[in-house]
C-alpha cells in the first residue's frame, strides 16, 4: 500500500506519524498520582456498571473503562452516565459514535448524583493511574518544537481535500492511511525494544531473574511452553494475544496493578517494578509474536526399536561370524526375543496408523467436561442436543454457552479469563473453531441417533468418563474392529422397539430359546453399507 | 479476538490477515469454509497462496506420516433454530422458468439446497418432475453462468448506479413519449403480473410482449378464433381412450410433460384392471411419445395437414353430415375415424403444430368428436404458454425502424433463439435504453446497455399459476449466492415503489387470492393461517368442480377458411427433403446448455448426449449414401450448418430432424460451442413461427463421433423387454410371460437360498408406465453425487449414470416398436459381483441390497466383467478434479450440490446403484425413533420420488402384504436374465400394447 | 556318452569335458558382439516406452486405457494370462521331463527355467498396474488388521491368483537358482578377476563340490522339483478359473482348467523352441542344442496342439448342445462369424493347425519353417486369450451393452515394456551365467558314460 503513495502523501503521512507519536507518547507521560480511597465508588461500580463494563479486562456489552477518562472530558461523562439517552438524541456526536459503535445498546440512565458519578470515574481513573513508562523513550523522538509548523500543514492539507471534488473518497483513503500509519507507529515502537531487554522479560518471566518485590515467578502459573497436561492459568501466548489489542501501557499496569483477585492474591500486597513490568510487557510481545515454545519429546520408542534391532543384529553376527559368545542358544535365544518385540512394535504400530486413540487437543477455549457435566450436573443433551435424533451429536452453538455465561462471568478455577474469551467472540459474531477430538473418516457415515435413541447406548460407552475429563479425550479407537466388535456383542431393543416387530424369525428364536438375545449383527449392523455409503 | 496461525510467514504477514478481519463480519462465516482463491484480490496474492501451499504440503507429508490431520469443528454463533445439522428440511417451492413449471420440494441440508423433489400435494404435476426440474439445482451453484451482480456495458456496476441511471433514463423516455417494452417469458406469475401493471402505470407507453422460444401462439390464436378464448385448454388424458396425436410430443416437450405424463400413465397402467388407452401417433420423427405410441404413423411435415382434412372430412361423413371426401384417405385414417367415432366424448387428438388453421381443424374435431368438456377442458386452462408471435414479428420489426426506445428483456433469449435473430441484433442497436434481467450469461445479455441479474428461482420469492386455478408458491431456499435482485424488484424500485417483492406478493395474496378460499376466515389472523398453510404446502387450488360444467360455443365458421387454406397450400412436396425441428428431453430450448447434468443425459430415443444431429431414416441414408457420423450440410435459404448424422430407425422418409437448443456461444464453459443452432431454419408463416422447413441436404468428407450410450439398438430375440398386446392380456394375463413360469419351477439350486432378516428391499418397474423421460437418471445422479464426464469420456462408452434407460427397437426399420427399460443394479440375491471380489467389497446385506464399499474397493473390475446386467461402474480418472473434467465438481460452488450423506467416490473405484441407502436408512432410523414399523411408502429411493409415471415402486418384498409383494406376483412380472439364476431383487412388469388390429 | 538306441548320442561332436565347459562359457568370457549392445539398447528402449506407460496409468488412472464399462478387462488381463502361459515352459520342462527320465532335457532347461521365472515377472505387472487404486494393493494380501478382523473374500478366484502366482513365483525361481549353483561354481573357479570370483563366489554359496554338497544339492532339487511340479498344474488352472467362476458367456465353462493349462503349456514350449532356434544360431550351439532336440520339441507341440484343437471343438459343441442362446451367440456369431472372427480364425490355424505340420519330418528337419511355426503358435496363443477376453466382455447379455475396445499406447506401451525387459533379462543372461546346465549336460557327455 505504501508503494502506491506519492510524494506528497508520504510527508503528510510522516507528519501524522509524528502526530500520533506525539499523542501517544504523551499520554504515556501523564501520571496523575491521584489517590481516592473511595469504597462507596467501588461498590457503585459494581452495582451499576459491572453488568456490562469492565476495567482493563475487555469490552463485554458494553466498552471497556480502562482510561475512559482521557477519552472524554469528565462533564461529558457525567452527562452520558447520567442519561445517556438524552446525550445521544441531542446528537452528540461522541455519544451517538459510541452508541453506534456498542450495537445501539442503551447504557441504562442513573439517578447518581454528579458528586458520585465523579467518584465513580476517579475510581475508573485510579486504574489507569500506574501506566508503564519506559524512561528513555519518552521525548528522543519527537521535536516538540516542530509542532505547530506540522499543525499548520495538516491545516492546509486538510483543506485542500475538503475543496477536493472526491471529498468522501479522500477522507477514507485518509482514514485508511492513518491505519497504516498507526500500525507503523506500533512496529516502530516494539522495534524499539530490544532483544536483551526481551531476554530480561524472558528471564524474570521464567523465574530465571527472581522479581524484586517477593513476587512469585510468572511461570509458576503461567506457562511459556506447550505442555501436555492442564494449566487452569492461561498462558503467556493466551495473555499475549489477549492483550495484542490495546496499548502496551495497559499490559504494564495491569502487571503492577492487577485486578482479578486471583492475581491480586498470588501477588499478596507486592508490586513489580515498573521496570519489570516493562521487560515483562515487552517478552509478551515477543512472545505473541513466536507461540509458544514446544519441546521435542524424546522419541524414546524409536530408540528402544532401533536398540532392538541393533541387539539383533549383533546377535546374528556373533551368532555367524565373530563367535564371541560361545554358547549358541543364547545367541539363538537373543535373537527370537528381539525378532518377537520387533514385529510386535511393529504390528501395534502399523495397527495404529490411522487411529488416534487418546487423542486431546488443546482447544482455543479451556473447556473442561469435568465442571460443567459432574460439578455443575449440566446434562449431556442439554448442549449437545443432536444425538436424540440427529446423526450428528452437534457441537453446541455459541449462543447456548450464553444460555449460562451471560450471567456467570466467573470460574473457580479459570477467573474470567476463559469464560471472557467465549463472551468476546460471541460479541464479535466470530465463531469458536474449537478442534475437533473424535474425527471419524469421511467414508464412515454414524449415527448417533440409532445409538443413543435407539440402542440406548449410553454417552460413556463410547466417549469414556467424559465427565471426568478437563481436556476432552478420545476414549475409544474408533478403529473398524472396535466397532464392529461392540456390534457383535451389544443387545438390540428388540423386543421394546416396535421397528423390530417385523423380524418374525428372531422373534421365534427368541421365544424358543434358540438365541438368548438379538445383537446388533444379527439384525445387520455389520454390513458394509451400513456405515459406507 | 485469539488469533490462530498456522504458520510464523503467516503470522507475520499482517496485511492478508487483517483484511481478513474486515471483512464484512456477517460473510466471514461462510468464508471460512471457502478457498482463499474466492475472495479475489483481496486478500491472498499469489505468493502467500505459494507460501501456505507449500507449507500445507509439508505438513501434510510431515503429519500424515505420523499424526492424524487436525479438524476444525466450527459451530454456529446462533443456531438457527430450524437447522439442525445433520437432518434435512425440505421447503415447498415450486420450479418455474419461463414456461416450465412444477411445484417441488426443495432438500436443504445445513442450509444449502442439494436437491429437488417432486410436491405431492399439488394437482397439477402430482409429485412428477422431469429431467430438467431435477438438474435445475445444479444450475443455482453455477459460477461459470450465473452473473455475479448487476454490469453497465459489460462492466461491474452496483446497484445504487443501475438505479440512479435507470430511472432517470425511463423518465426522460416516458416523459417525451418514447415506447417502452418489455419483452418477456411467458409469465405465469399473478403478482408479477401485478408488478408488470405498476410499472405500465408509471410509464403509461410500455407495452409487453410475452415471447417463448418453442411458441403456442398457433393454439392460442386458433381457440381464440374457434372460442375466442386465446388460451391453451386443460387436456385430460386419463380420460381418453383414444389419445391421437399429431405430432405432439405430449410425453417429453409438448407444453407441460410433467403433468401430461401423469395424467396419460393413469389410463396405461393395469393395475388390477384390464383396460387402457390406445394411443396413436402421427410424427415425423421418432420422439419420446411416439416411441410410446400404441400405433405410429411416420409422415412428413407436409403430410399432417392432408392428415387432418382427412380425418375431419371422414369424421363428418361417418357423422352423415358430408359426403364429399377431398382426397381418398389412407386405410388407417378410416379406421381411426370409425374408433373415434365410436366411443365419442372420450377420445383425444391433438396436434403438435403452430399453425393456426391446423388448430382450428384439430378444435374442429374435437368438437365433432363431443371431446370438449370431457376429455378437454377450456374452463381450467395452461398459462404456461402465452406468447403470440405475431407481437414479437412486430417488435422486431419496429426495432429495427427504430420506434422503441428502451427495452426490458426478462428470461428470454432472442440474439439466439429467434429465428430471425440478426434483425432483432441490428434492432437492439438502436434502442436508447435496453435491459436484461437474466441472471445468466447469454447471447442478449451481451449486447444490452444493463444486465440487472434476477435471481435463482431458488434463491427468490414469487408466485405461480400454471393452470387457472391452481396456484403455488416459490419461496427461497438459500440467500442469493451472488449480487443479484429479483427482477420484480428492479421494476417495482423503477416504477417509484418502494416495496419489496415478498410483501407485494403477500399484498397481492391477501387482496385477490385469500378470498378465494373459505377455509380461514377469522379476520384477524385468517390470512395469516392461509399464507403459513399455502407456503407449507407450496400449493393453494381452488375447488370448484362446477366450473369444469361451463360450455363454451364453438365459432364453426372458422372451419372452412382454414381448410381451404390448408387444402390450396398443399404442394407437391414429393421429392423435398423436409426439416422438422425439436427439441429433446435434455437441453431443451438452449435455456438450460450450461447444465452440465442435462448436457450428459443421453437423449431417450437416440441416446446421443453433448451434441446435436440429423436424424435420417434409415432408408433415406442409404440414398444418400451417408452413415452415423457422417458430416452433413444442412441448407435452407436462409440458414447453412454442418452436422453429423445420426441413422433413426422410424425416422419418416426423406425427412430429418434436428434438435434445437445447441450450437449457444455464450452460455458459460460448459455449453458453449456444443452441436450447432438450428433455431434459424424455424420459418415465420402467418405471423407464427413454423418450427419446420424445406432444406437441402449435402454430404461432406468430415466425420464426427457423436457420443452414444447405446450403439446396438435390436435385442436380437433375446426376452429382455418382453410384450404382448391387450388383447392377448385379457385373454391369459400371463401372456408373453411363459417363459417366467417355466424358469421359477426349473431354478433349482444347490446352494442354501438365501436369507433375509426383517426385510427384504425389492424394485418394481412397470414397463407399461416407464415412458423413458430420463428424469430418474438425473435424479439419480443428483442424489448419490454422480459425477459428469463429459464429451469425449462419453464416447469411450464410460458413462457414470447408475440408472440407464435402455431403449431397443423392434420390427421394420421404418417404423419399429420402441422399448424402454429402466436398468440399475438388480440387487441378486445370487449375486456373481459378490463372489469375485478379492477384498471382499461387495457384499450382500441381510435385507437383500448388494452393497459396495467405496473404501475396500480397490478397483480390479472382476464385479464389472462379472455383471451380466453391467450396471456397475468404474472412476477411471478423478473425475472430481479439474483435469478431467471441467464442469462443477471443480470448484467450491459447484460442490456445494454434493449431497453429504453420499460419499464422492475417488479414482479407481467402482460404484453402483444402492437403491438410495442412505434413505432407506434415513427413514428405518427415524421409524426406530418413533417406535413404528415402517410406513410401506416411506421409503423412496431417488428414482422412484422423481418419476412423474409412479413407473417405479421400491418397497419389502418380505411382506407378503405390501404392493410391491402384489407386484411381484403379478402375472405381467418377470426378471432380467431370470435363466442364470442370479435371483434379482428388481423385478419387471412386462409392456403390453393396445393394438386392437396387430401390428400395422 | 549316453546313447540310447533310438535316439543317438544327445551331445555331438564328441567333446571332452573341458571342451564343454569352454564353449558353454564362452560368451561369459567374452565381449559379447555389436548384435548384442544393438539388441540391449533396443529393449532399454522397449522398457523406457513401458515405464512411460507405468508412470502415465499410475499418475492418471487406468482411463487412459481402452477399458470401458463393458469391457472392463482388456490388452493386461491377455497379456498377463498369456506371460503366464510361457512362464510354464521352464518348469515344465524340467519337472515333466525329470520325472519322465528324458535326458534330453539337459541342454534347455536351464534357459527355458530362466524363461519361466522372466515371463512370471513381466505377467505379475499387469494385474498389479491393473488395479483403480494401487495404492491400496496391499488390501488383497490376509493380514491381522483393526477392522474387525476384516478378512478376504477367499471364494474370489482373484486372490487365489494372487497366492498361486506368488508362490509359483518363489518355486520357480528357487528352482532355476539352485540347478545353477554347481554351475556358478564353475565359473568362480574360471574367472581370473578377483571381482567376479567374490560375486559368483557369493552366488554360489561357497559351493566347493564335495560329495556331501552334491548330495544335499540333489535331495534339495528333488524336493522343490516335487513341489513345483504341483503349481505348474495349479497356477494356469487358477488363472483359468478368474474366467470359468464367472456368468459370462463364454467364460462359464469347466473345460477352463485344463485347457488354459495344456494352452499354456503350448505356448511355453513354443517360446522355448523360438528361443533354442535363436541361442543355437547366434552362440553355434548346434553341438548342445542338436537338430533331435528341436525334434522331440516339435513332436510334443504336435500332441499339444492336438489336445487344443480338441479343446476348442469341444467349447464349440457345448455351445450348440448347451442351446443356450447366449453361449451360441457368443460363440458363434461372435466369435466365428462376427467381428472378432479374424482373431478366431488366427487362434485356430497357428494354435490347432498348423503344429500338425510337425507331423511330417521333412518339415520337422527345416529349421526356418520349425521357428516360424514356433512364432506362430506364440502370436496364436497371444490370440486365444484375446478372443476369451475381448469377445465376451465385448458382447454379452444385453446388447445395450456392448461395446467395442481398443488398445490405447498407454496399453500397448506396457506389453511393449514387459517385452523389452524378457529379451533385457535373457540377454543379461547370456552375458553374466552359463546358458546350458554345464554339470548336467556332461553329465550326459560321452565321458561321463565312459
Amino acid at each position: 500500500m505504501i508503494d502506491n503513495l506519492t510524494a506528497k502523501d508520504l510527508l503528510v503521512f510522516k507528519i501524522q506519524l509524528f502526530i500520533i507519536l506525539f499523542l501517544v507518547l504523551t499520554t504515556f507521560g501523564f501520571n496523575v498520582q491521584t489517590v481516592f480511597a473511595q469504597n462507596t465508588a467501588a461498590d457503585h461500580f459494581d452495582e451499576f456498571c459491572a453488568d456490562c463494563h469492565s476495567i482493563g479486562e475487555g469490552d463485554m456489552k458494553g466498552p471497556d473503562l480502562l482510561g475512559v477518562e482521557q477519552k472524554y472530558s469528565e462533564d461529558w461523562l457525567v452527562k452520558f452516565i447520567h442519561s445517556s439517552k438524552t446525550l445521544i438524541n441531542s446528537g452528540d456526536p461522541k455519544a451517538v459514535a459510541t452508541f453506534e459503535k456498542y450495537k445501539k445498546q442503551n447504557m441504562p440512565d442513573t439517578d447518581l448524583s454528579v458528586s458520585e458519578i465523579r467518584a465513580l470515574i476517579a475510581y475508573i481513573k485510579s486504574f489507569n493511574k500506574n501506566t508503564a513508562k519506559k524512561p528513555s523513550i519518552t521525548n528522543d523522538s519527537l521535536d516538540v518544537s516542530n509542532i505547530k509548523e506540522i499543525k499548520s500543514v495538516i491545516q492546509a492539507t486538510v483543506e485542500e481535500a475538503l475543496e477536493a471534488r472526491q471529498y468522501n473518497e479522500r477522507l477514507g483513503s485518509i482514514e485508511k492511511k492513518l491505519d497504516v500509519l498507526l500500525q507503523y507507529n506500533r512496529k516502530s515502537l516494539s522495534a524499539r525494544i530490544t532483544d536483551e531487554e526481551i531476554e530480561k522479560g524472558r528471564k524474570l518471566f521464567e523465574g530465571i531473574i527472581p522479581f524484586t518485590g517477593n513476587v512469585p515467578a510468572c511461570v509458576t502459573c503461567h506457562n511459556t511452553f506447550k505442555i501436555d497436561t492442564l494449566n487452569w492459568n492461561p498462558s503467556a501466548f493466551d495473555i499475549a494475544t489477549a492483550f495484542s489489542q490495546r496499548n502496551d501501557a495497559d499490559i504494564t499496569s495491569l502487571i503492577i496493578n492487577p485486578v482479578s483477585n486471583k492475581m491480586k492474591a498470588v501477588l499478596n500486597g507486592h508490586r513489580l517494578a515498573d521496570y519489570e513490568a516493562f521487560y515483562i510487557t515487552a517478552y509478551l510481545q515477543s512472545i505473541e509474536r513466536t507461540g509458544l515454545i514446544e519441546y521435542k519429546k524424546l522419541p524414546v520408542k524409536l530408540l528402544v526399536f532401533i536398540g532392538l534391532c541393533l541387539v539383533m543384529m549383533f546377535s546374528l553376527i556373533d551368532l555367524m561370524f565373530t563367535k564371541i559368545i560361545k554358547l549358541k542358544l543364547v545367541n539363538i535365544f537373543i535373537f527370537i526375543v528381539t525378532g518377537i518385540l520387533i514385529s510386535n512394535t511393529i504390528y501395534i504400530n502399523a495397527a495404529n496408523i490411522g487411529l488416534s486413540q487418546n487423542y486431546a487437543p488443546d482447544q482455543p477455549i479451556k473447556f473442561s467436561h469435568e465442571i460443567h457435566v459432574k460439578e455443575n450436573k449440566i446434562e449431556c443433551l442439554f448442549c449437545h442436543n443432536g444425538p436424540e435424533f440427529s446423526r450428528e451429536s452437534g457441537i453446541p452453538s455459541t449462543n447456548v454457552c450464553m444460555i449460562c455465561h451471560n450471567k456467570i462471568r466467573t470460574g473457580e478455577r479459570t477467573g474470567q479469563f476463559e469464560i471472557n474469551k467465549i463472551v468476546k467472540t460471541f460479541e464479535n459474531k466470530i465463531p469458536i473453531e474449537w478442534i475437533k477430538v473424535h474425527n471419524l473418516p469421511d467414508h464412515v457415515f454414524f449415527s448417533h441417533a440409532q445409538h443413543v435413541s435407539v440402542g440406548k447406548i449410553e454417552c460413556r460407552t463410547c466417549h469414556g468418563d467424559i465427565d471426568e475429563m478437563h481436556i476432552t479425550r478420545q476414549v475409544s479407537t474408533l478403529s473398524m474392529g472396535w466397532c464392529v466388535n461392540c456390534h457383535r456383542e451389544s443387545k438390540v431393543q428388540f423386543e421394546e422397539n416396535k421397528f423390530y416387530s417385523e423380524h418374525q424369525e428372531l422373534h421365534d428364536d427368541l421365544k424358543s430359546g434358540k438365541i438368548r438375545m438379538v445383537t446388533a449383527d444379527k439384525i445387520g449392523a455389520n454390513d458394509c453399507q451400513t456405515c459406507h455409503y | 479476538m485469539k488469533k490462530y496461525w498456522r504458520s510464523i510467514e503467516e503470522k507475520d504477514d499482517q496485511p492478508g490477515s487483517n483484511d481478513d478481519e474486515k471483512m464484512d463480519e456477517s460473510k466471514k462465516e461462510f468464508f471460512e469454509e471457502m478457498s482463499n482463491d474466492l475472495s479475489s484480490g483481496t486478500s491472498v496474492t499469489r505468493r502467500d497462496f505459494l507460501k501456505v501451499w507449500g507449507y500445507s504440503i509439508t505438513a501434510a507429508t510431515l503429519v500424515a506420516s505420523c499424526e492424524s490431520r487436525v479438524n476444525k469443528a466450527i459451530p454456529f454463533l446462533i443456531k438457527p433454530e430450524e437447522v439442525i445439522s445433520g437432518i434435512a428440511n425440505y421447503y415447498a417451492s415450486s420450479y418455474v422458468d419461463g414456461n416450465e413449471y412444477c411445484s417441488i420440494l426443495v432438500k436443504t441440508r445445513e442450509g444449502r439446497p442439494i436437491k429437488i423433489e417432486g410436491n405431492v400435494k399439488s394437482g397439477v404435476t402430482k409429485g412428477g418432475t422431469n429431467a430438467r426440474v431435477q438438474a435445475s439445482i445444479l444450475s443455482l451453484y453455477d459460477e461459470s453462468e450465473r452473473i455475479k451482480g448487476p454490469l453497465h456495458n459489460n462492466n461491474k456496476t452496483t446497484w445504487e448506479n443501475i438505479d440512479e441511471n435507470v430511472t432517470p433514463l425511463l423518465q426522460s423516455i416516458n416523459a417525451k413519449n418514447g415506447k417502452i417494452v418489455i419483452l418477456s417469458s411467458t409469465i405465469i406469475s399473478p403478482s408479477t403480473k401485478n408488478v408488470y401493471k405498476d410499472f405500465i402505470k408509471t410509464y403509461p407507453n410500455t407495452r409487453i410482449i410475452y415471447y417463448d422460444a418453442i411458441s403456442a401462439s398457433g393454439i392460442l390464436m386458433a381457440n381464440k378464433n374457434s372460442f375466442d378464448q386465446m388460451v391453451i385448454p386443460a387436456y385430460r388424458f386419463e380420460r381418453a381412450d383414444i389419445i391421437v396425436s399429431f405430432g405432439a410430443d405430449f410425453l417429453g416437450t409438448w407444453l407441460s410433460p410433467i403433468e401430461f405424463t401423469r395424467l396419460y400413465v393413469q389410463n396405461r397402467k393395469l393395475d388390477g384392471k384390464k383396460n387402457m388407452s390406445r394411443h396413436i401417433q402421427f410424427e415425423t420423427g421418432l420422439s419420446l411419445t411416439g416411441s410410446n405410441a400404441d400405433e405410429r404413423f411416420p409422415i412428413k411435415p407436409s403430410e399432417e395437414e392432408i392428415m387432418l382434412v382427412n380425418l375431419y372430412n371422414e369424421l363428418l361423413q361417418i357423422s352423415g353430415n358430408s359426403t364429399d371426401i377431398v382426397s381418398s384417405s389412407p386405410n388407417n385414417i378410416k379406421r381411426l375415424a370409425n374408433d373415434l367415432w365410436s366411443i365419442r366424448g372420450k377420445s383425444l387428438v391433438l396436434s403438435g403444430s403452430n399453425d393456426v388453421n391446423i388448430q382450428i381443424l384439430v378444435n374442429a374435431i374435437n368438437v365433432l368428436l363431443e371431446n370438449y368438456g370431457k376429455t378437454i377442458d377450456l374452463s381450467t386452462p395452461l398459462y404456461i404458454k402465452q406468447g403470440i408471435d405475431r407481437e414479437m414479428e412486430d417488435l422486431v420489426r419496429d426495432m429495427e425502424e427504430n420506434k422503441i426506445d428502451a427495452l426490458i428483456i426478462n428470461n428470454v433469449n432472442p440474439a439466439y433463439d429467434y429465428p430471425e435473430s440478426d434483425k432483432f441484433v441490428n434492432g437492439l442497436a438502436n434502442l436508447i435504453l435496453s435491459i436484461s434481467f437474466s441472471g445468466t450469461i447469454d447471447e442478449t445479455t451481451s449486447l444490452v446497455n444493463y444486465v440487472c441479474p434476477d435471481n435463482h428461482y431458488l434463491e427468490s420469492w414469487n408466485d405461480v399459476e400454471p393452470r387457472k386455478g391452481f396456484f403455488s408458491l416459490v419461496q427461497p431456499t438459500i440467500n442469493p449466492l451472488f449480487d443479484t435482485r429479483a427482477s420484480q424488484e428492479s421494476l417495482l424500485k423503477w416504477a417509484g415503489k418502494d416495496i419489496g417483492f415478498f410483501d407485494y406478493i403477500q399484498q397481492h395474496w391477501e387482496n385477490n387470492i385469500y378470498p378465494l378460499q373459505d377455509e380461514f376466515t377469522s379476520k384477524e389472523s385468517g390470512f395469516k393461517f392461509f399464507w403459513i398453510k399455502s407456503l407449507q404446502n407450496g400449493v393453494f387450488e381452488i375447488n370448484s368442480p362446477a366450473a369444469a360444467e361451463i360450455h363454451h360455443k364453438f365459432n364453426a365458421s372458422v372451419v372452412q377458411p382454414a381448410i381451404n387454406e390448408l387444402v390450396s397450400q398443399k404442394t407437391d412436396n414429393a421429392d423435398k427433403i423436409e426439416l422438422q425441428l425439436v427439441e429433446n428431453i435434455g437441453v431443451g430450448n438452449g435455456k438450460h446448455a450450461n447444465n452440465p447434468w442435462l448436457q450428459e443425459l443421453p437423449d431417450p430415443i437416440s441416446k446421443v448426449c453433448w451434441d446435436n444431429y440429423v436424424s435420417v431414416s434409415p432408408r433415406h441414408a442409404a440414398e444418400l449414401g451417408v452413415e452415423n457420423g457422417d458430416v452433413v450440410i444442412v441448407s435452407s435459404t436462409l440458414e447453412q450448418i454442418e452436422l453429423p448424422v445420426l441413422l433413426q430407425p422410424g425416422q419418416a422418409y426423406k425427412t430429418i430432424s434436428i434438435p434445437l437448443g445447441y450450437g449457444r456461444k455464450n452460455a458459460g464453459k460448459v455449453g458453449n460451442n456444443i452441436g450447432k443452432n438450428a433455431f434459424r431454419f424455424c420459418k415465420i408463416k402467418d405471423g407464427n413461427i413454423q418450427y419446420k422447413n424445406d432444406i437441402k441436404l449435402i454430404k461432406t468428407n468430415k466425420k464426427h463421433l457423436l457420443a452414444l450410450t447405446q450403439t446396438y439398438n435390436s435385442m436380437l430375440g433375446r426376452p429382455i423387454v418382453r410384450e404382448t398386446t391387450l388383447d392377448q392380456y385379457i385373454r391369459n394375463p400371463s401372456s408373453g410371460n411363459e417363459m417366467h413360469e417355466k424358469q421359477q419351477k426349473g431354478s433349482v439350486s444347490l446352494y442354501k437360498s438365501p436369507v433375509h432378516i426383517g426385510n427384504h428391499w425389492g424394485l418394481s418397474i412397470d414397463l407399461n408406465a416407464c415412458t423413458g423421460c430420463s428424469a430418474c437418471s438425473i435424479a439419480c445422479q443428483a442424489e448419490n453425487n454422480i459425477p459428469v464426464i463429459g464429451k469425449e469420456e462419453v464416447r469411450k462408452r464410460r458413462i457414470m449414470h447408475w440408472m440407464r434407460i435402455d431403449r431397443y427397437y423392434s420390427d421394420s426399420v421404418d417404423n419399429p416398436q420402441v422399448y424402454h427399460i429402466p436398468i440399475m443394479c438388480q440387487h441378486c440375491a445370487n449375486a456373481p459381483c459378490e463372489n469375485v471380489c478379492p477384498v471382499a467389497a461387495t457384499m450382500h446385506s441381510h435385507d437383500g441390497l448388494n452393497h459396495q464399499s467405496y473404501n475396500r474397493c480397490i478397483g480390479t473390475r472382476y464385479c464389472m466383467s462379472n455383471c451380466p446386467y453391467k450396471v456397475r461402474r468404474f472412476n477411471w480418472y478423478a473425475y472430481t478434479e479439474a483435469e478431467k473434467m471441467d464442469s462443477y465438481l471443480n470448484s467450491d460452488y459447484g460442490r456445494m450440490v454434493l449431497n453429504p450423506d453420499v460419499i464422492v467416490r475417488s479414482r479407481g473405484v467402482a460404484e453402483k446403484c444402492s437403491l438410495c441407502i442412505q434413505r432407506i436408512q434415513e427413514s428405518e432410523t427415524k421409524a426406530k425413533l418413533e417406535n413404528r414399523l415402517l410406513n410401506e411408502d416411506e421409503i423412496q429411493p431417488a428414482c422412484m420420488q422423481s418419476c412423474p409415471a409412479n413407473a417405479i415402486l421400491f418397497g419389502n418384498l418380505k411382506n407378503e402384504n405390501s404392493n410391491i409383494a402384489k407386484k411381484f406376483k403379478d402375472e405381467r412380472n418377470y426378471h432380467l436374465l431370470e435363466e442364470i439364476h442370479v435371483l434379482p431383487s428388481v423385478g419387471y412388469l412386462l409392456k403390453v400394447r393396445n393394438q386392437p388390429y396387430g401390428r400395422t | 556318452m549316453y546313447n540310447t538306441a533310438i535316439r543317438g548320442p544327445l551331445i555331438k561332436g564328441d567333446k571332452t569335458i573341458h571342451q564343454i565347459t569352454e564353449e558353454i562359457c564362452q560368451p561369459i568370457d567374452r565381449r559379447p558382439g555389436y548384435w548384442w549392445y544393438f539388441v540391449f539398447l533396443l529393449c532399454l528402449g522397449a522398457l523406457i516406452y513401458g515405464g512411460w506407460a507405468v508412470y502415465i496409468t499410475v499418475h492418471e488412472g487406468i482411463g487412459t486405457w481402452g477399458l470401458n464399462n463393458s469391457v472392463t478387462w482388456g490388452w493386461c488381463i491377455i497379456n498377463f494370462v498369456w506371460w503366464i502361459g510361457i512362464g510354464h515352459a521352464g518348469t515344465a520342462f524340467s519337472i515333466f521331463l525329470l520325472v519322465l527320465e528324458q535326458k534330453w532335457r539337459t541342454s534347455i532347461n536351464r534357459a527355458a527355467e530362466l524363461m519361466t521365472v522372466v515371463a512370471v515377472i513381466c505377467a505379475v505387472h499387469f494385474p498389479i498396474l491393473h488395479i483403480g487404486r494401487l495404492w491400496d494393493g496391499f488390501f488383497i494380501l490376509p493380514y491381522p488388521n483393526t477392522r474387525g478382523p476384516l478378512w478376504l473374500n477367499f471364494n474370489s478366484p482373484l486372490f487365489w491368483d494372487v497366492l498361486a502366482i506368488c508362490t509359483y513365483f518363489m518355486a520357480s525361481s528357487l528352482f532355476w537358482y539352485v540347478g545353477m549353483i554347481p554351475d556358478l561354481a564353475t565359473i568362480r573357479d574360471r574367472t581370473t578377476s578377483k571381482i567376479k570370483r567374490a560375486i559368483y563366489g557369493f552366488l554360489c554359496f561357497g559351493w566347493i563340490g564335495s560329495s556331501r554338497d552334491w548330495f544335499r544339492y540333489e535331495k534339495l532339487s528333488w524336493i522343490i522339483g516335487g513341489l513345483t511340479a504341483a503349481l505348474v498344474v495349479s497356477v494356469h488352472s487358477i488363472v483359468a478359473m478368474d474366467f470359468a467362476t464367472s456368468v459370462l458367456p463364454g467364460w462359464h465353462t469347466t473345460i477352463f482348467p485344463p485347457y488354459f493349462v495344456v494352452g499354456a503349456i503350448l505356448s511355453g514350449f513354443a517360446m522355448v523352441l523360438t528361443l533354442m532356434i535363436i541361442i543355437r544360431k547366434v552362440y553355434k550351439l548346434n553341438d548342445y542344442i542338436t537338430d533331435s532336440h528341436l525334434n522331440a520339441i516339435c513332436k510334443i507341440l504336435v500332441f499339444i496342439s492336438l489336445i487344443m484343437g480338441t479343446a476348442y471343438s469341444t467349447e464349440l459343441f457345448m455351445a450348440w448342445y448347451s442351446n443356450n442362446e447366449y453361449e451360441m451367440f457368443t460363440f458363434f456369431h461372435n466369435r466365428v462369424t462376427g467381428e472378432y472372427n479374424t482373431a478366431f480364425w488366427i487362434m485356430l490355424i497357428s494354435n490347432a493347425i498348423l503344429p500338425q505340420l510337425f507331423w511330417f519330418k521333412k518339415i520337422r528337419k527345416k529349421l526356418a519353417i520349425v521357428f516360424i511355426i514356433s512364432l506362430c503358435i506364440n502370436i496364436g496363443m497371444w490370440f486365444e486369450r484375446y478372443v476369451i477376453v475381448i469377445t465376451s466382455l465385448t458382447k454379452d447379455y444385453f446388447p445395450s451393452n456392448w461395446a467395442d475396445y481398443r488398445p490405447t499406447t498407454v496399453e500397448v506401451g506396457l506389453f511393449t515394456g514387459t517385452f523389452g525387459f524378457f529379451v533385457l533379462c535373457i540377454l543379461l543372461f547370456f552375458k553374466y551365467l552359463p546358458m546350458i546346465s554345464l554339470y548336467e549336460v556332461k553329465g550326459v557327455s560321452k565321458y561321463k558314460s565312459n
